[in-house]
Order: structure tokens, then sequence, then C-alpha cells
């Protein structure tokens, strides 16, 4: 414990690193749950009526790409924020 | 042996300009992504040139394949998302799906290894002469006044809710939608090819190493299969812009009701 302590004091320097890999975590966990439930549903619409599965899959994907680009938000900001 | 591994930065996706052309008083700088997108366009043009040169009934060869990549756009994008009487919307749209699959592809081609799309300005341009369609139509459709009505006041809405919903939805249509489909495209080639450098430097480290040169096998084998999985991407993003660019041309030549 006191080694943990003494190691935590000497991190000194910039936190920017870890605000740069926090920027992508936390952008990629809203997307995360929606891109979940759109397959999840997705799929039990296609299981409950498989002849609808091609009506299905473009809006699907559709979905899924609309909510993607706001984790790919998160992943152009991880560069555009500064490291230092 | 050291053990040093330089992680890939975006120092990778910047290349020093080759020549540079003199039109005037606008310097061209010609590096090596618009080298491969000029010879994509050509391979791509080339292609479809010999495929409807002299085109058959009965389609053989090169015309057999294209003309089930026009039917497969037909299908799955301009039928579903514009209904029949988009079908002049095909050539476009095919154009767009190919042009951006080959400079997606071109990620995993032996020699190249980078995909042309991962230069902000190639999507940008995509996205930009989609902005420009999309609008156009909607305004020729609808009429400039009646476009803009349907966008900022979409009906069936309680009047106060509009203080709210107006300047949401002028932000997500008139501005967020094209960066939006530029920065998917942009961010997912881009992120494709970092998981690809952090792989297969991964094995050159590995393999430079003195532990067991046989490790370098499990990087290399997740690099294999990560390969496999830019081309699905590479087919999966294609798609969806022109999938995109087609809904947004369909939600702008009707009006909301």
């Amino acid at each position: 414990m006191l080694a943990l302590v003494g190691f935590l004091a000497e991190i000194s320097g910039s936190f920017a690193p870890i605000g740069k890999g926090l920027v992508y975590g936390l952008g990629a966990i809203g997307p995360g749950i929606g891109i979940g439930i759109i397959f999840g549903k997705a799929i039990e619409a296609m299981a409950r009526q498989p002849e609808a599965a091609g009506l299905i899959r473009p809006v699907m994907f559709l979905g899924f790409a609309l909510v993607e680009a706001l984790a790919l938000f998160g992943f152009v900001l991880f560069f555009i924020v500064p490291s230092k | 042996m050291s053990l040093a591994f330089v992680p890939p930065t975006v120092e990778e996706f910047i290349y020093r300009p080759i020549w540079t052309l003199h039109l005037g008083f606008i310097d061209l700088p010609v590096t090596f992504p618009i080298i491969v997108m000029f010879a994509v366009t050509l391979f791509f043009g080339a292609f479809m040139f010999r495929a409807f040169r002299q085109p058959k009934l009965v389609p053989v060869g090169a015309q057999n394949v294209a003309e089930a990549g026009i039917d497969f756009i037909q299908s799955q994008i301009v039928l579903p998302v514009l209904g029949p009487e988009g079908a002049s919307w095909t050539p476009f749209l095919t154009t767009m799906f190919f042009w951006v699959f080959f400079n997606n592809i071109i990620a995993i081609v032996p020699g190249v290894q980078f995909p042309a799309t991962s230069r902000m300005a190639l999507p940008a341009l995509l996205a930009g002469m989609s902005w420009v369609i999309y609008n156009y139509i909607g305004i020729r459709e609808q009429g400039f006044g009646g476009y803009f009505k349907g966008i900022l006041f979409p009906p069936g809405v309680p009047k106060p809710i509009y203080i709210l919903l107006t300047p949401i939805e002028f932000l997500s249509t008139i501005i967020f939608r094209p960066l939006t489909l530029a920065i998917r495209l942009f961010a997912n080639m881009v992120a494709g090819h970092f998981l690809l450098l952090v792989w297969f430097l991964g094995a050159t480290v590995f393999f430079q190493s003195g532990i067991g040169k046989i490790t370098f096998l499990l990087p290399f084998g997740f690099g294999v299969v990560f390969t496999a999985f830019e081309v699905f991407v590479a087919g999966m993003q294609a798609f969806i812009i022109t999938i995109l660019t087609a809904v947004y041309i369909a939600g702008a030549s009707h009006p909301e009701h």
C-alpha cells in the first residue's frame, strides 16, 4: 500500500495522455450500448419474422452506421486533443 | 536485440509531396495517396469502359461482373430507398459505391497498403457532393421555402417544442449530416489502418526479438484476421456512405407528412 502511494506520488508531469485515452473510452460507452440494442433488436425481429430479414438488414446497418458515427467522433477527438 | 516497439502515429498518414504542380498561382502538391486515388479511378474507369464498350444482350466476362455490381446497387440501395422512380440515380450511386470501395480495399492490396480514403480530402469531397445534391434536390422538388419549412418546422409538433426542435433539426440536417458522412468513412479507414499497423509492427518486433521467434505468430495471426475484417469494413463503409446518400436524397425529394 505504501509502495503504491509512493508510486502515485512519483507520477509527475502531464495527465493529458490519460485524458486522451479517456476521450475515446468515454465516447465509446454510449455507442456501445446503442449498437448492442440495434443488433439485438434486429436479431429479435429476424427470428420472429425470418421472411422480413431482407427488409430489416439495410435498416439495421443504417442505424448501426448512425450510432457508430458517435464513437468515431471520440476516435477523431483522440487525435485533436493535444498531448501536452 | 532491442525490444523497442514504436507505436504508429499520425505520421503514418502524412506523405511528402513527390512533385508539385504549378497551376498559375495555385500549387498542387502531388503525394502518394493522390497517385493511389487516380490509379484506382483509372482502373475502375478502364474496367467499366471495357465492360460496356460493346454491350451484349447475354453478358460475358467483364460485362457480367459489372452488371452484377450494378444489379447489387439497384436491388439493395436504389429500389428499397428511392423506389422505382429513383432509378435514374443508379449510375451516380454505383459510381460512388465502387469508387469508395476500391479506394478502401486498396488498403490491403500488397505493395500499396494505404487506404486513399483515410485522407480527409476524399471523404470530405464525397460528403460535400452529397450535401450539395440533396439540398439541390430538396429545393428543386419542394421549393426553397417548402424545403426549409419541412426541415425546420416538421408538422405534427406542439408549437412551443419548435423552440427546442428547430435548432436541433437545422444543426443535424444542414451541418452534422455531411460532417458525420465524411468522418464515418475517414475514421473507419484510419482506425483500420492503425489496427493493421499495430498487429504487423508487433509481429516484426516479436520476430526480431530473442525470446522465441515463434511468438510472432500470435500478432501475425491477429493481423491476418483483421485484414479479413478490413475487407468487410471496406465494403461496409462504401455501402453505408452510398445508402445514406440515397436516404438523404429520398428524404429531400418528398415533403414530410
